[in-house]
């Protein structure tokens, strides 16, 4: 799968957990960087991104989207990897 | 001697209990096992915990199944203000609800469930979250935070992150070797090591 496709789809997901139509998404923006994007929001929206794309990451993968400095890109990075 | 005394007073024959929740000091579990054995609740199952500064108000009107775990929170099935109506309306009212909490079912800190009107289910695997003010049943699995409450989530995807959490622990070793959520011989380490994780130093 290509980046852009991941990362719109993502959005979309990103959207519809945070109540928002009207964000936008980059891949260098810090995960929970947005308003609203807290601990339980960003578990809805690993777990939307799962369920929009059909795939399952690991326990290490969301460990990697928990870690300091965790990106947008990051979660683009998994769902392009499956 | 006087604390064993105490427990088994209180525990065996409902005696002396203000005084053994002062010296005792019980365990939820513990305090749980009294309320079993002696509380007014329509049911309360095995292997609960129940912290003694939970306030179970109107107790024949709650149900909690096996290995729920309660903080300082607060369950009422009544709503107060039918006697100042009473007197300052002439009415006569009841204003009556029961709370039915399932099995492992986790209220945090100043949580309140309050069932004024009708019937308030807690779902068999539901969180409460600390502060959480609850008016309506929660489905299974659900965790529900907020005044007015919400569910934000679910118990079996917050899990999965958890264990994930757990992998950028330091200490992630001493809890694979911990029996339950608390061990006293291992505490001064976790302290320790918690201490250094968040702060740059251990507290000598």
């Amino acid at each position: 799968m290509d980046r852009k496709t991941a990362l719109d789809g993502i959005s979309d997901v990103v959207r519809d957990v945070l109540g928002d139509d009207d964000i936008e998404i980059r891949e260098d923006m810090a995960a929970g960087s947005l308003e609203g994007w807290d601990s339980m929001a960003h578990i809805n929206i690993v777990i939307g991104v799962e369920k929009r794309f059909g795939v399952a990451f690991s326990t290490t993968d969301l460990a990697t989207l928990r870690t300091e400095g965790a990106t947008v890109g990051c979660i683009v990075d998994l769902v392009a990897r499956a | 001697v006087i604390k064993g005394l105490l427990r088994y007073q209180a525990l065996d024959h409902n005696r002396f209990v203000a005084l053994y929740r002062k010296v005792c000091r019980p365990s939820g579990r513990e305090w749980a096992e009294y309320l079993r054995r002696h509380g007014q609740l329509y049911h309360l199952g095995r292997d609960c915990t129940i912290l003694p500064t939970a306030s179970l108000i109107d107790q024949p009107l709650i149900s909690i199944g096996d290995r729920a775990c309660f903080g300082n929170c607060t369950l009422i099935c009544h709503d107060g203000s039918i006697e100042m109506l009473a007197q300052a309306y002439s009415v006569k009212l009841d204003r009556i609800g029961a709370i039915c909490v399932e099995d492992d079912v986790y209220i945090g800190e100043s949580a309140m469930i309050i069932a004024s009107h009708g019937k308030v289910t807690i779902g068999k695997g539901s969180i409460i979250g600390a502060g959480a003010v609850v008016r309506q049943s929660v489905p299974a699995g659900c965790i529900v935070m907020g005044n007015p409450s919400k569910v934000v989530g679910k118990v079996e995807d917050m899990l999965r992150f958890w264990e994930a959490d757990m992998l950028g622990y330091p200490w992630v070793d001493i809890i694979a070797k911990r029996a339950g959520a608390f061990d006293p011989v291992l505490e001064p380490e976790l302290t320790r090591q918690r201490q250094i994780h968040y702060f740059g130093t251990a507290k000598s």
